[in-house]
């Protein structure tokens, strides 16, 4: 009978099974109690495959302010397709008070509505196994045994606690001898994020791709020392005048970074030129061993790691930071870069047939709680690209 | 542990303090569940589509009242359960079935489903993902047959198209994923719920 309990709630039962089905649920009231049980399950755990309406939504309620600006922008030196701007024009006054992702939501609308029939030439999609990412990371111990955190997975020891979307270290008191000090590090695979409290109360968010190796402990009155192996943490660091006065100090294999008590943002991938370093608030000194520089808030550092070069400028410390939050936020980049940070968070290859296509810069903030394949469309519709194709774990750029 | 601010979290405070991002935010998680659950009663897509936007918008314009972001789901869920019943109630569903009798029993036997549903107290998380994690567990072609069906509610021949097999063999795959789902959940989900 559980088989046809499955059998209608997928839909797949005849009117005659239905009949008999509703039969049974009647002949008893613990048959009846079965099968409510099993149609709760199943009508929470439903979903369906809609194409967003929240524009639906959104033209229903008023937002109380501007939150992001908007724009897609083709770049400067590429002819032909300027009529992008044009379009979006009279969209802009409209559009002052609202998100790109109402923007983008707007053009995924009005492409649905006129041609949906030639959407599926330009899109193809085999296999596709892509997914959202989720908070997750491995812990390695001191020991160098490795254990898996992830939703739903908890973890306790010693002064250790996790419930599979954070981490905490908590305080250890009176440890004055630093031959003590063990390590653990925190391995945030892509399709990843993770959340870690050090035992000296120092926060860390980490991104997709990152390593941070940090001690089970800090030994009073020393220098508290953390490496960022690769990858990109966002540091808000426990003050100083906490801990008697020991600084804080975070490691790149470029750079050193000194901090009292503050708030910053460090990228540092292996597969990048440049590590960044913005700090938001308090400050900061950056040592690479060449030379000394002192970030003001408000102001990112680029260290090109092959020529060791800084450059100091100020950017919109809401955009860099945003990947925390759980959105992406892109001020002009480039669509490879915008590739990049795509790939990280949905495990994917992202490869152009054509590289002039890398060159196209956008602008624009998108929730990275959605699937990739409706960043594509966004994006697609923009028409700046022609299609794309999506294969196993890579996904082609035409 | 709860002191601690996580990334979630500032999602939930910026919503509460009426960002329109952090709301798109939710809405991205849950729309297709609520659309989703509102069409194992209303049988329209559109319909549900609606009452599912409702459910938004009154989490919206209520959005002070609910407390932490586990109240989100459970606000959602309890919007588009009443008003899932308001439209059984006055004969608004239209049924699948042909037979008078059937539409008046499953349309009953829903609103006991639907009155048996209390949000408030309900791990919804965990509970979806064990189903998700019995459903990625079936065999491939199992899965795929499945998903096509039960989430893109599409019929046995146009899976059979789509896949290039017979529709016998998309029958097949579909009383093959309700079984090995069955032995999984039954127990799971009787003890659970």
């Amino acid at each position: 009978m559980d088989n046809l309990i499955f059998k209608y709630l997928s839909n797949t039962a005849s009117e005659e099974e239905v009949t008999i089905l509703f039969q049974w649920v009647e002949a008893s009231s613990e048959n009846k109690k079965l099968f409510i049980q099993l149609k709760k399950a199943w009508v929470l755990t439903a979903s369906s495959k809609s194409e967003t309406d929240w524009i639906k939504i959104k033209n229903k309620l008023q937002f109380p302010e501007p939150i992001t600006q908007l724009k897609g922008q083709k770049h400067s030196n590429k002819s032909g397709k300027n009529n992008m701007l044009s379009i979006v024009k009279p969209w802009f006054r409209y559009a002052v008070a609202a998100s790109i992702v109402l923007l983008i939501s707007v053009f995924l609308f009005i492409n649905k509505e006129g041609d949906s029939s030639t959407e599926l030439q330009e899109v193809s999609v085999t296999n596709s196994i892509i997914q959202i990412g989720t908070d997750k990371a491995t812990l390695t111990l001191e020991d160098g045994s490795n254990i898996v955190l992830e939703e739903g997975q908890s973890y306790s020891n010693a002064n250790v606690k996790s419930n599979g979307e954070k981490i905490i270290y908590e305080k250890i008191d009176n440890i004055n001898d630093v031959s003590k000090i063990v390590y653990n590090y925190l391995t945030i695979p892509r399709g990843g994020q993770f959340f870690v409290v050090l035992e000296d109360g120092t926060k860390v968010w980490l991104n997709s791709e990152s390593q941070l190796k940090y001690p089970k402990f800090f030994v009073k009155g020393e220098t508290r020392r953390v490496e960022l192996v690769y990858g990109e943490a966002y540091f808000d660091v426990s003050p100083s005048t906490d801990h008697e006065g020991s600084l804080f100090k975070v490691l790149t294999g470029e750079q050193e970074i000194e901090v009292l008590g503050t708030e910053f943002n460090v990228k540092a991938y292996q597969d990048e030129a440049y590590v960044y370093t913005t700090l938001v608030e308090g400050k900061v000194v950056l040592d690479n061993k060449i030379q000394k520089k002192t970030l003001e808030p408000s102001q990112q550092s680029a260290l090109n790691k092959e020529t060791k070069a800084v450059e100091i400028s100020k950017v919109n410390v809401a955009t860099e930071i945003s990947w925390r939050d759980g959105f992406f936020s892109f001020k002009n980049k480039s669509l490879k870069e915008i590739a990049k940070v795509l790939s990280r968070w949905y495990d994917v290859e992202i490869l152009f047939v054509e590289k002039s296509m890398e060159n196209v810069l956008f602008k624009g903030v998108l929730s990275k709680n959605q699937d990739l394949e409706e960043i594509l469309t966004i994006i697609k519709n923009t028409k700046f690209i022609n299609a794309y194709e999506i294969k196993n774990n890579a996904i082609i750029i035409k | 542990m709860e002191r601690v601010l996580s990334a979630r979290e500032s999602v939930f405070l910026r919503f509460k303090r009426g960002d329109e991002v952090a709301f798109k935010f939710y809405f991205d998680k849950y729309y297709n569940n609520i659309v989703g659950f509102c069409v194992q009663f209303l049988h329209d897509e559109d319909k549900a589509k609606s009452v599912a936007q409702e459910a938004f918008i009154k989490l919206w314009l209520n959005r002070e009242k609910v407390s932490k972001k586990t109240g989100i789901p459970a606000f959602l869920y309890t919007a588009a359960k009443s008003k899932c019943l308001n439209q059984i109630r006055h004969n608004k569903v239209v049924s699948k079935y042909k037979d008078f009798k059937l539409q008046e029993k499953e349309q009953q036997l829903n609103q006991e489903v639907l009155q048996a549903l209390n949000f408030d107290s309900m791990n919804l998380t965990e509970l979806k993902e064990t189903i998700d994690k019995a459903i990625q567990d079936l065999p491939e072609r199992c899965r795929e047959v499945f998903i096509k069906r039960r989430i893109e509610n599409k019929k046995n021949r146009e899976i059979a198209e789509e896949l290039g097999v017979s529709v016998k063999a998309v029958e097949a795959n579909m009383t093959r994923a309700i079984k090995e789902l069955n032995i999984k959940l039954a127990h799971y989900l009787s003890v659970f719920l």
